[in-house]
């Protein structure tokens, strides 16, 4: 079966997005999208839904998302894998197109949605290039880019001032290092409504997908909608690339589209470029997109792991007293650069053992009070742990209530000595904390 | 505010159906690029480039719409803080020329009165191709009281002239006062170590 | 800039043995493609055609088994842009049953607009102008009584190639010009001041 292909459909069977690209005429997708139409209706009339086929070592996933259809095609991929990968490339839908995209098919079933998607087609595509070997859609994390603490926090204060001068029209505030999170202006958080991880992973690649246009212009006026925060309507994003050669973008989001909110947050990322330059943290900030991967990198060769990944889903340090409930808090990711493609399937069968409760701890590494996960992070509740070894080398996933941790050794390491390498990542990783990742700032 | 700051902003919006080349001739006149295939605009891009014309400097702020028809209800917050808007239509497609006669309609009735315009027939590398009479366009344009040039985005045909024209033509009394000004002066942080921002 | 390519579904009824098969290979041949009507009761063949400069594809279900009057649920129908009813000018109980088939149609496909929804009707079978028992007059009367106005109509034979091409031809036309006057996806801003949709209670921080 090849490479996976992902298809997004109408309930008519009307193709709005594939992976192969819009060169696959509708012709030779045609016999696919009647099949699947033909198949789906056949279960619809039995009262079933379709969630996945399998024919020989392929299979077939899909997913229905109100007059949307999603389907997956792979080889090896497990189910709930290619199942997440539709999920994301519905919420990318989402994020170009809104929920109404339901309502508009609801009335004229026919309607073709491809054209209305345009070129935000392209967000998809990135998203789903970027799914087959980054980090950040496997773990649900936004990447955090590398800074140091200082000038965090001056870019913390810089952004909190942003949304005083703005006149409180600036309702998030996102500085993006290429496809890493440098910092986050968002609303405070609340149960009901709040900025996810997915939704600032999916605004990160919806940059990143118009590099192009963006950088061209001298800044752009984009409507974007945060599916998980609201999937209902559009926010207006102002995006200003500060430093094309180093990637460095700022978008400032507000809830309206008026000439003047424009304007104004036009005006609010000069301030914002000009007391970055002041304070030298501009330099800081293009160090940052230089410096990219390399701390992670470093701490996986000290550590001799071939790779890891690791996301961190609230403070690891947090106590519990004032520790931020943990569904409040963005999940960030930390990766080693990836060399190669192995390590995902292994990843993706150890998240699924994880996952599906299915795993036993394999070691008393969780447990084990001298290496344990307790006492680095003082999780109060035991961690899980499962390892597989395959071609000579050892994969490996950790999670805790704090956080994942997935890597890979390029040999056959007894349990301890695994728990010895693993414990270092998970120091290393500590040390460096409030570089690593970085605290929203909420207003 | 010091004199030599002063200069006299011009604000011109793309207006046309998609794929006529908005993009293509605000990049051609910005940055003098041109790129074969360039994505259709998502919302609307912001550029500026300052311009001289009979001596006088004068900053041209164009809005790069995008043609797109689900983004049709965002046109008016462009236009209608503009003195200028550029109708502009793919020569190669009548359809195109079509879809800026709407654009001319809608700018009639809800556009700025004293709003200048101008038709142009992008793609005129196309000869071959073409689907839109000179001459057709010519009185079209004459009709609307509109300003008209062919131009090629990608052999760099009348571009630059066609903003520069146009940007000469607002009158001084129409230079809009800048009067949305934010103090940048953001505080300065002092020294000190992490500290948690909520509240 | 060219626009995308589109896809144009289209389904034919009509009563079983009026030639809806052969109508349609007539028209795609040879382009046919896998055959699971007789489990599920629907196929398609696919074309592609150019129409005003606009490269289309026909995606064409044909349904069976129609002597139950069995339907073939909403899946099939939903989103259609366009449905051709063919009856056998030989038969005068196929042209009774465009009625049904055109109701038929309409509740479950269910378009956004009843009124000017494009159907095509189709008289076929014209090779056999000596058994011809459904005069052309009173097809054409039906096809001016069902709407403001009138519903195409063509005479065709799909075994001497009469016909078909324009059928079809009308058919993807129609359609697309439908596509065209469909309603805007118009954006709406987001309004942060309506509550969510699970929960319309506010708790704030610390």
């Amino acid at each position: 079966m090849g490479q996976r292909k992902i298809f997004a459909l109408t309930l008519a069977g009307k193709r709005v997005w594939s992976s192969v690209g819009d060169e696959v005429s509708e012709s030779e997708v045609s016999s696919l999208t009647g099949l699947c139409t033909a198949v789906m209706g056949v279960c619809e009339q039995q009262g079933e839904t379709i969630r996945s086929v399998s024919c020989g070592s392929g299979r077939i996933v899909c997913a229905r998302r109100g007059e949307l259809v999603f389907v997956a095609a792979g080889s090896s991929d497990c189910e709930a894998y290619l199942a997440r990968e539709l999920e994301y490339a519905y919420e990318a839908m989402l994020m170009a197109l809104t929920s109404r995209v339901h309502k508009v098919l609801a009335s004229s079933p026919g309607y073709d949605v491809k054209e209305l998607l345009g070129s935000t087609g392209t967000v998809l595509s990135s998203l789903e290039a970027w799914g087959r070997t980054r980090p950040e859609p496997f773990l649900g994390a936004a990447r955090a880019a590398r800074l140091e603490a200082s000038r965090r926090a001056q870019l913390a204060h810089v952004l909190a001032s942003a949304r005083k001068i703005s006149g409180d029209l600036l309702v998030f505030g996102v500085a993006l290092c290429g496809d890493a999170v440098l910092s986050v202006l968002q609303p405070t958080p609340t149960i009901e409504r709040r900025l996810r991880s997915t939704d600032l992973l999916l605004l990160a690649n919806y940059v990143r997908s118009q590099r192009a246009a963006l950088v061209a212009a001298e800044s752009s006026w984009l409507p974007l909608c945060l599916p998980r925060f609201d999937e209902r309507g559009y926010f207006h994003a102002f995006v200003a690339y500060l430093d094309p050669a180093v990637d460095l973008c700022l978008v400032l989001v507000a809830a309206d589209d008026k000439p003047e909110t424009f304007a104004t947050l036009r005006n609010v990322s000069k301030a914002i470029e000009n007391a970055l330059l002041r304070d030298g943290v501009l330099d800081a900030l293009r160090d940052a997109a230089v410096e990219d991967y390399r701390a992670a990198d470093r701490i996986a060769e000290t550590a001799k792991a071939d790779h890891f990944i690791f996301s961190r889903r609230r403070p690891l340090a947090a106590q519990p007293p004032k520790e931020p409930r943990a569904e409040l808090a963005l999940a960030q990711c930390l990766s080693a650069r990836a060399v190669g493609t192995h390590h995902w399937a292994h990843y993706h069968a150890l998240a699924l053992r994880l996952r599906c409760g299915s795993a036993q701890p394999q070691h008393a590494l969780a447990t084990d009070p001298n290496t344990s996960a307790h006492d680095l992070f003082e999780a109060p509740l035991a961690a899980s742990l499962v390892y597989a070894t395959s071609n000579a080398r050892t994969y490996f996933a950790l999670t805790a209530p704090n956080f994942e941790l997935y890597a890979t050794f390029a040999s056959l390491a007894p349990a301890s000595d695994l728990a010895k390498r693993t414990h270092h990542i998970l120091s290393l990783i500590k040390l460096e904390e409030p570089a690593f990742f970085f605290d929203p700032v909420s207003y | 505010m010091t004199e030599k700051s002063k200069v006299k902003e011009v604000k011109v919006v793309l207006l046309g159906d998609t794929g006529v080349g908005k993009s293509s001739l605000a990049q051609r006149f910005v940055t003098n690029n041109f790129k074969p295939y360039c994505e259709t605009t998502i919302g609307a891009s912001f550029m500026s480039k300052i311009v001289v014309v009979d001596g006088k400097h004068l900053k041209c702020q164009i809005w790069d719409t995008a043609g797109q028809e689900k983004y049709h209800s965002l046109a008016p917050m462009y236009y209608r803080g503009a003195a200028v808007a550029i109708l502009v239509y793919d020569m190669t497609s009548a359809k195109s020329f079509e879809k800026l006669k709407e654009w001319a309609r809608e700018l009639r009735t809800q556009g700025p009165t004293e709003i200048i315009l101008a038709v142009a027939g992008n793609k005129s590398d196309l000869e071959d191709r073409r689907e839109v009479d000179t001459g057709v366009a010519q009185t079209y344009a004459d009709d609307i009281g509109a300003a008209f040039f062919e131009t090629s985005a990608k052999d760099d045909r009348n571009v630059s002239d066609l903003f520069t024209a146009m940007a000469g033509r607002v009158p001084a009394a129409a230079s809009p006062a800048d009067g949305f000004r934010i103090d940048a002066h953001v505080p300065r942080r002092e020294q000190t170590p992490k500290r948690k921002s909520c509240c | 800039m060219h626009r995308k390519k589109v896809l144009l579904k289209v389904i034919i009824l009509g009563d079983s043995g009026v030639g809806k098969t052969a109508l349609m290979n007539q028209y795609v041949n040879k382009r046919f493609s896998s055959s699971y009507k007789a489990t599920i009761g629907a196929d398609f063949l696919t074309k592609e055609v150019m129409i005003d400069d606009k490269l289309v594809t026909l995606q064409i279900w044909d349904t069976a088994g129609q002597e139950r009057f069995q339907s073939l649920g909403v899946a099939f129908y939903r989103g259609a842009d366009v449905c051709i009813l063919v009856y056998d000018v030989t038969n005068p109980k196929s042209f009774d049953a465009l009625d049904s088939w055109r109701e038929e149609f309409l509740v479950q496909a269910s378009p956004a607009d009843i009124e000017n929804f494009p159907f095509v009707v189709l008289g076929n079978k014209v090779d056999r102008e000596n058994d011809r028992r459904v005069p052309k007059a009173k097809a054409q009367a039906w096809c001016k009584s069902k709407a403001s106005a009138p519903l195409r109509y063509f005479e065709t034979s799909a075994k001497e190639a009469v016909q078909v091409e324009a059928a079809f031809q009308e058919a993807a036309q129609l359609a697309l010009a439908q596509e065209n006057t469909e309603a805007d996806f118009l954006p709406e801003t987001i309004n942060l001041g309506q509550p969510t949709p699970s929960h319309t209670t506010k708790s704030s921080c610390c």
